[in-house]
């Protein structure tokens, strides 16, 4: 069995899964002390994620109901992330593979992300939509060990980062995304329109646009209208992200003549996005909630598919935080 | 006290930009450190370097993690991020060894080593952790830790034999205030994990999971809560 | 100084000439509310100063570093782009978090800088403040402060 840890943003998590791909356990550990900063804070996360890493791997071992003497590899996220956050779960992953000797997977946390699927047995080929609240991307997944190839991506804001940004702007307060997407259920999506930059050619992505958007609508409605019309203008808001999303994967489902179809990010819990999928006729995979935000099922279904360094050569790995490597490349 | 026939004491510290790790175990006559300083003008090494360096000391034992009967770490003060890295892979090493784990001051350890060297002329010892931003983490014989600026020592300095990167880089400020400061070369200067060991000897042990850096400076968040 | 643009494009380019006074070792900031073009006026510098990769919002992550490909002045490596507005106190923060990315090889660009004036100032130099203002959907006003 593989145990695998992930502490690239605020969850503390880990995973016992089967070499089979069985998940044993899932523990995700949230913290929710950020909620009053408006948004991540490194150093209050780094230390939530020390005082929890220890129980959480106990927890992942207890509900598996294995001991350590039954794991037989040991993986964690490399990158990207928050690095003081992911060098916290990475260096205790790191000792724990040491102290047994066990072989150790450096994972890329995007390459997670794919890898979600693969824990339905929905494996490769497929194009796989990423989109959270640090990263959104369309990737072309043709072998489980990647690299992926990398078809467009955002050029500015994430998926997530537009949904929290927009909440702001309503005043939903932080992490506002989910709580617009409760709002929105309410609103009409055709109250208002918003830019999904359908004249952007390409498969790239971009946020920005519709955030300004946003600001200048509540801008011209005022505050008294703004609140009243609260529900519309989440409605819509969320209308045009998924949009914006549902154009680039259609054309990239169009150029590559993909038939199959996988979601993956916390934004892959979204509802309406999620019908927009299916409404694609395609053979599809979106994962359990649980497996779509950060977990560490999803590395340990990476490392599955990639090489285990024997002890004690990756002793000396280190992490890294974004830009500096190839997106989802083995580690 | 060790667990069954292993008496080893293995240590690691990452408090200052020094990573270093120390295997002693009296019985079998193995006292092995290895330090690894960061490159001219670079960041620290502790993420690469830490356990490379926990395992080169288990080599002078005979190369297994067998003769570890119990794990120490230095918990600072010191750089947060650098903590967390020896602090994370001391609480994996202690989980996968089965060993109990011992948190040791680094301060405490640095000011031990200089009394121990008795370089001081019977003098007490100010140990100085450079806190970064102008400011010092000093503890040592008789002092609570605590952050403050070289400037505002007054008279916690006197006629004390100052020793840490921090006595090193704010020594016109230490002097100043009356510190005697060895040689900028000195290894009084170094955290040495050798001492974390004796001290982690007859020391009770924590639960891993309680073994949390010694911050010191709150972060403000904390305080206004 | 003060300038108009009249579009993103227009952002990026001023970005792009801004660019042109910048060395190693040196730090821009930038101020302005949600939707301004912060990024974007990175962006465009981040182009001129030889960055070929995209160059994305900084929030998620607090930073990012971007390598130098293109043409740059002599000892650029790196780009840094990073956005502190959850970082109100710095003071709360490891005081390395800025050291990983305003190297001396680096040249860095600071959305909120907020109270962390001091602690940046510490790592490099800071060569502009930048303030950015909506005038309306598509229009900023954009003020160059020495700092």
């Amino acid at each position: 069995m593989i145990l695998a840890v992930e502490t690239s943003c605020d969850d503390t998590c880990a995973a016992v899964v089967g070499l089979d791909g069985v998940i044993h356990a899932n523990v995700i550990s949230s913290q929710t002390v950020h909620d009053r900063f408006g948004g991540v804070v490194p150093e209050i996360a780094s230390r939530q994620h020390l005082e929890q890493i220890t129980p959480v791997i106990d927890a992942a071992l207890t509900q598996a109901e294995v001991g350590l003497d039954k794991i037989t590899r040991v993986a964690a996220t490399r990158g990207p992330g928050l690095v003081a956050a992911l060098l916290v779960g990475f260096s205790a992953a790191k000792g724990l593979a040491a102290g047994r000797e066990l072989p150790f997977t450096g994972v890329d946390h995007l390459h997670g992300h794919l890898a979600a699927s693969f824990l339905n047995g929905f494996d490769p080929p497929f194009l796989c939509l990423i989109a959270s609240g640090g990263h959104t991307l369309l990737a072309r997944v043709t072998r489980p060990e990647g690299p992926a190839e990398i078809l467009g991506q955002t050029l500015d804001d994430a998926a997530g980062e537009a949904f929290d940004k927009g909440a702001r702007l309503l005043g939903l307060g932080y992490p506002g995304g989910a709580a617009l997407s409760r709002l929105a259920a309410d609103g009409d999506p055709a109250a208002f329109r918003f830019p999904v930059g359908a004249r952007m050619g390409g498969l790239d992505f971009s946020f920005a646009g519709l955030k300004t958007a946003l600001l200048y609508k509540t801008r011209e409605l005022g505050a008294e209208e703004t609140a009243r019309r609260r529900a519309d203008l989440a409605a819509a808001y969320e209308a045009a992200i998924v949009e914006a999303l549902m154009i680039r994967l259609r054309r990239a489902v169009q150029t590559t003549g993909a038939t199959r179809i996988a979601l993956g990010g916390g934004v892959a819990a979204n509802g309406p996005l999620r019908a927009a999928v299916a409404a694609l006729g395609l053979e599809h995979d979106v994962p359990v909630p649980a497996l779509c935000t950060d977990n560490a099922a999803m590395i340990a279904a990476a490392a599955l598919h990639l090489p285990a360094q024997p002890y004690p050569t990756y002793l000396g790995l280190d992490v890294y935080a974004t830009g500096e490597r190839p997106l989802a490349a083995p580690a | 006290m060790t667990v069954g026939s292993a008496t080893g004491v293995l240590a690691l510290d990452t408090s200052t930009a020094l990573t270093v790790a120390a295997l002693w175990d009296a019985a079998r006559g193995v006292d092995a450190e290895v330090a690894v300083d960061p490159p001219a003008g670079g960041r620290p090494l502790h993420a690469q370097a830490l356990l490379e360096a926990a395992v080169a000391t288990l080599a002078e034992g005979g190369g297994s993690w067998e003769q570890v009967g119990r794990i120490a770490v230095g918990i600072g003060p010191g750089t947060f991020t650098g903590l967390r890295i020896g602090i994370a892979a001391a609480q994996g090493l202690a989980r996968a060894l089965g060993r109990p784990l011992v948190p040791v001051s680094s301060l405490a350890s640095l000011a031990a080593s200089a009394t121990a060297a008795e370089a001081g002329a019977g003098r007490f010892v100010l140990a100085v952790i450079d806190a970064r931003r102008g400011e010092i983490f000093v503890g040592g014989d008789g002092l609570v830790p605590s952050v403050l600026a070289p400037e505002d020592l007054a008279e916690r300095a006197r006629d004390r034999l100052a020793v840490g990167d921090g006595a090193v880089r704010f020594r016109a400020a230490l002097e100043a205030a009356g510190a005697v400061v060895p040689a900028d070369d000195s290894v009084l200067h170094r955290v040495s994990a050798r001492m974390h060991c004796r001290l982690a000897l007859n020391a009770p042990p924590v639960a891993p999971e309680r073994v949390l850096p010694c911050y010191v400076r709150l972060p403000d968040a904390e305080v206004a809560r | 100084m003060t300038v108009e643009t009249t579009d993103s494009a227009g952002t990026e380019r001023f970005g792009a000439q801004l660019a042109a006074s910048l060395q190693p070792g040196d730090v821009v900031l930038l101020s302005g509310e949600l939707g301004t073009g912060k990024t974007t006026l990175v962006r465009g510098a981040a182009r001129a100063l030889g960055v070929r990769v995209p160059v994305t919002s900084p929030t998620f992550a607090i930073g990012s570093r971007y390598p130098v490909e293109g043409p740059a002045p002599t000892g650029l490596s790196v780009v840094a782009h990073l956005d502190l507005y959850r970082l109100a106190d710095l003071g709360a923060e490891d005081p390395d978090l800025l050291a990983d990315y305003l190297t001396a090889d680096a040249v860095a660009f600071i959305e909120w800088p907020g109270a962390g004036l001091e602690t940046i100032a510490r790592f490099g130099q800071i060569r502009h403040h930048l303030r950015l203002e909506h005038i309306d959907l598509e229009r900023r006003r954009i003020t160059v402060d020495a700092p």
